[in-house]
């Protein structure tokens, strides 16, 4: 019999408040994680490299880098720079999270990169973190002092997109959602891209991205949570609902919700994001597609569910008013019986 | 007692990390008022992580990138970065942004251009005020604005971006050189574009960046400031400062032997062949040259100078040493060893 992975979590921090931002990190390495992600949206959170500099010097042995950057805000080789400073900072620790763009890019009115755009992206990254030197716009571009190629994982929601993480990138963050035909329907798509590259699925680190809150009754967990399922449904479908598992007739409360979506308000608690989740009846759609969220039993329910169609390694969120509380929960009551 | 001068050292992010600490640390130890991380992406550790860094493991040091450009990060990450270094380091940040240098040419492009340079700092300065800008078409803030004070310096070397300095900036770093002319000159450009805004040159925090060089004898000084004296004295100032300055050059071919230079001379990885390059330049030219850039001597001679020209009112300073990309050690040593007594004694620190 094949033995089954045991569940493993990283987690996505946003950087709200430096004040104790090193300390939630150290939680997150002392509570067993695995995986310790910074959001990048420099309207709204603190400067992604300034809060992953407290991160690493805060930790020592957790894996850590955006979740995720975008290749439009800053030059390539500045993020490629970056990403090598954090890696050295940590001791070789470093992986960098990149995806098409989301509030990083809607707050300032610019269209998200394409998927070509992507590719050539991370190839960039994955050479200029390795220190080659490559030609571009006529001039050698290499970053002096990289030694260690940081590994590229691209956050993925849709067929193509997950089709090309299979192809070039070293891992992926899947965000199209955790329900059993969705994760089937993505490791299908990761796996077509791994095999046109020559690859297997055993070649890729697969994160799911998921939801998440813990609390003593279902409504407690979800409530604090709508903002968040809210930019779910905005991200995952933005560019198409096709082929991606959603019910027809929830396409055009969908729609609604993203017309609505405020993007200066991204992962804001309480903000007006959080209420449309329930204005446009897709509360518990959502809760089902991307939340493991509930009381401690209700979450390892669903990481059951999806551990059964072949998720096995999860990043949570902690957009919840008490990070570090959340993280102790976690792996205490959900982490630790859900393996 | 007369006002103290201030100066800021400019520190290459080219060092392991665990030595760029510890360098910036006896930049604090030594006296100085402040550092600025040079910012070069392919050259230099991440300008905002080293920043970062030195927030946490720093008390007093005033810190700035040094210098940033408008076209390597959005305007928003801009603010944003330099918002979350303040929030580490309260009151000892300062946002320098100039055109770009190697940061530009190591990536293919031009220099910023005025117009350029205008919109980001505008730009830059209403989010850290926490005012709404406008992203073609879509309104933007930074959300974690809080009101802390950082000021914006333009980084300046040209008549027309002083002037622009002048008029739309909180201050000015001033690459032009180090000498009564030259000074005069510059401040009066400033005044210009001061008064267009309706400002006055007082209103403004002006840096006078001094490429500084200091060695046992000035003669061996003067042997090492070479490459830049020759980049900048003769390559790159065109028209601008030689007259202010007072020196009339003789017309020079360039041998190849400077082209063949990388990055280029001022910026050399191998220091003795950018040396050897210069060898057309006769000695007392470079001597000429040396004086009207900076602080280049015995560490004797730049407290002389310094002295001097603080009468002129040139009170605060921004040490650029010789090797852009060496970690400046000697220069720490001499301004602590024998430039700050120096400058103690004469009242000025």
């Amino acid at each position: 019999m094949p033995r089954v992975p045991r569940a493993r979590f990283g987690v996505v921090f946003l950087p709200e408040s430096l004040s104790d931002f090193g300390a939630l990190c150290r939680e997150a390495e002392d509570n067993g994680f695995d995986l310790l992600g910074v959001a990048d949206s420099q309207s709204v959170f603190r400067e992604l490299y300034v809060a992953l500099t407290l991160a690493a010097l805060n930790t020592s042995r957790i894996r850590l880098g955006p979740l995720v950057t975008n290749p439009l805000t800053r030059h390539l080789v500045v993020t490629a720079s970056a990403i090598s400073s954090i890696d050295e900072l940590s001791g070789g620790r470093a992986m960098l999270g990149i995806g098409s763009g989301d509030s990083a890019i809607f707050t300032l009115g610019a269209p998200p990169a394409t998927v070509a755009g992507l590719e050539d992206s991370m190839a960039t990254l994955g050479q200029l973190t390795g220190g080659a030197a490559i030609e571009r716009d006529g001039r050698r571009w290499q970053v002096h002092r990289s030694t260690r190629r940081v590994p590229v994982y691209l956050a993925a929601e849709g067929p193509r997109t997950l089709e090309l993480a299979g192809r070039v990138a070293d891992g992926v963050i899947v965000g199209l959602g955790l329900t059993p035909d969705v994760i089937r329907l993505s490791l299908a798509a990761i796996e077509r891209g791994a095999r046109a590259a020559g690859r297997t699925l055993a070649d890729l680190d697969v994160w799911w991205f998921a939801k998440t809150n813990v609390a003593d009754t279902r409504e407690a967990a979800v409530g604090p949570i709508t903002m968040a399922l809210a930019a779910s449904a905005n991200h995952a479908f933005r560019f198409t609902l096709e082929g991606k598992g959603v019910p027809p007739d929830l396409h055009e409360k969908i729609k609604s919700l993203q017309r609505e979506y405020n993007s200066h308000q991204h992962e804001i608690a309480g903000a007006g994001n959080a209420r449309l989740t329930e204005r446009w009846g897709l509360t518990e759609f959502l809760v089902d597609r991307f939340g493991i969220v509930g009381t401690p039993d209700d979450c390892v329910a669903q990481i059951r569910r999806a551990m059964d169609a072949g998720a096995h390694q999860f990043v949570i969120t902690s957009f919840v008013p008490d990070p570090r509380a959340f993280v102790r929960r976690w792996s205490r009551e959900v982490a630790a019986a859900a393996s | 007692m007369n006002d103290p001068v201030r100066v800021h050292m400019r520190v290459p992010g080219t060092a392991p990390m665990t030595n760029l600490m510890t360098l910036i640390q006896s930049v604090e130890a030594a006296g100085f008022d402040g550092a600025g991380i040079l910012d070069s992406q392919m050259l230099c550790r991440d300008t905002f992580v080293t920043l970062g860094q030195a927030a946490t493991r720093t008390s007093r040091l005033t810190l700035f990138p040094a210098v940033t450009n408008p076209f390597t990060r959005h305007a928003s990450v801009l603010a944003g970065a330099m918002e979350t270094v303040a929030e580490l380091a309260p009151g000892r940040v300062k946002f320098v942004i100039g055109t770009g240098y190697t940061s530009a040419s190591t990536i293919g492009r031009k220099p910023a251009t005025l117009a350029e340079m205008r919109a980001c700092i505008a730009t830059v300065k209403a989010l850290l005020a926490g005012e709404s800008v406008d992203f073609d078409g879509t309104p933007g803030r930074l959300a974690y604005a809080a009101g802390r004070r950082i000021p914006v310096l333009m980084a300046a070397s040209g008549p027309k971006a002083i002037e622009l300095a002048g008029e739309i900036a909180d201050g000015v770093l001033l690459l032009v050189g180090f000498n009564p002319g030259i000074v005069e000159t510059a401040l009066g450009y400033l005044e210009r574009g001061a008064r267009r805004a309706g400002r006055r040159v007082e209103d403004l925090e002006v840096i006078w960046a001094a490429r500084t060089g200091t060695a046992a004898t000035t003669a061996e000084a003067r042997r090492m400031a070479r490459p830049t004296a020759v980049h900048w004295g003769i390559l790159r100032w065109g028209g601008h400062w030689l007259g202010p300055a007072g020196l009339r050059l003789p017309k020079f071919d360039i041998p190849d032997a400077v082209g063949k230079v990388y990055p280029d001379l001022s910026h050399a990885h191998d220091w003795e062949e950018a040396i050897a390059a210069t060898s057309f330049v006769p000695d007392e030219i470079i001597a000429q040259l040396c004086d009207a850039l900076g602080l280049v001597g015995t560490a004797e001679d730049c407290a002389r100078r310094i002295v001097e020209m603080s009468k002129l009112g040139v009170r605060n300073l921004y040490l650029m040493p010789f090797q852009t990309f060496a970690p400046p050690e000697p220069e720490v040593r001499a301004f602590r060893d024998v430039v700050f007594p120096h400058l103690h004694a004469a009242g000025l620190r």
